[in-house]
């Protein structure tokens, strides 16, 4: 029989490395990432399966380590201001033209809905599965998501011009 | 058929599609051979969608029986243990060594002491005079 952590939290892992990508923009770096939270959360097992939200602490704990490595890198900020500090997305040479033109999209968007654009177009996540993620109650995730995709529009219809 | 394609893509921007009815949408985008922004950016989403990290390793799970760390406790204690006594021995060993000097020492001192007394025992034979002496200083005084 599979430990809570094998079950639960194991198979978060691809999904929480490519959202600490959303805030590092560096593959080496949200590898990192993920590799403490996962180490965490295997520590916090316990704890974590006693828990309502299982998935929301591992989150939180990702954006703490991503947070945690960007102040490293000489860049202090709250979580808030990440958006606007976070790695530049020209610096990052490996990534596609296609790759970029996201980045640089979700990088306008308030963190909230930053969020919310990424479970949702990225992570495929339902309403529900991206409030448990982020803690929030799926009316805010529905009015985040319908003003993010509302910037979409407006990017796209301007890019390249 | 073209005004259900607008409704979706309507009901898209506003942030009411289910999953099915995006994917379905993604697909389209991604058979369109017009290209545009859109496809670029669609692209651009399965790009990351396929990013994976190369190696997350399992923490290590805690020994049921740590019996490494048991016997390295054990090691040191038993040095301790080994080191404190032979420190004691030792002491005690000092301890014995240095009475045994001391004692070694009054039987020479005593030895000494005794060199050169026995021409006194002659004197020994004429120490009768004495009283003579006491008994000029006790008729004086009176």
């Amino acid at each position: 029989m599979k430990s809570f952590f094998e079950s639960q939290l194991w198979p978060l892992k691809n999904r929480l490395y490519r959202f600490a990508m959303l805030w590092l923009k560096d593959r080496d770096k949200a590898q990192d990432a993920v590799q403490e939270t996962m180490t965490k959360g295997f520590l916090q097992q316990q704890y974590l399966s006693s828990i309502e939200n299982p998935t929301g602490w591992m989150v939180k704990t990702l954006k703490n380590e991503a947070l945690q490595q960007i102040r490293e890198a000489g860049k202090w900020g709250t979580m808030d201001e990440v958006g606007d500090r976070a790695m530049e997305v020209d610096s990052e040479v490996d990534f596609s033209q296609k790759t970029k033109m996201v980045f640089r999209f979700i990088e306008k968007l308030p963190e909230r809905q930053k969020e919310i654009f990424f479970l949702r177009e990225v992570e495929g996540l339902t309403h529900r599965e991206m409030a448990a993620y982020l803690d929030l109650n799926e009316g805010q995730v529905k009015v985040e998501l319908h003003r993010a995709r509302k910037k979409l529009k407006s990017f796209l219809e301007n890019y390249g011009k | 058929m073209e005004n259900k394609h607008e409704e979706l893509w309507d009901k898209y921007w506003k942030g009411e599609t289910t999953l099915e009815e995006e994917n379905m949408l993604f697909s389209e985008v991604e058979a369109d051979q017009q290209g545009g922004s859109l496809k670029d950016f669609f692209s651009g989403i399965q790009a990351i969608r396929s990013e994976k990290p190369i190696a997350v390793q399992l923490p290590l799970p805690k020994q049921k029986y740590p019996w490494q760390k048991l016997a390295a406790v054990l090691l040191v204690f038993l040095t301790v243990t080994a080191c404190w006594w032979g420190y004691k021995e030792y002491e005690q060993q000092q301890q014995e060594m240095a009475y045994q000097q001391v004692v070694e020492a009054m039987g020479k001192i005593q030895l000494n002491l005794r060199k050169g007394t026995s021409h006194l025992e002659s004197m020994e034979k004429i120490k009768y005079l004495n009283s003579g002496v006491n008994w000029y200083d006790n008729n004086k005084n009176n």
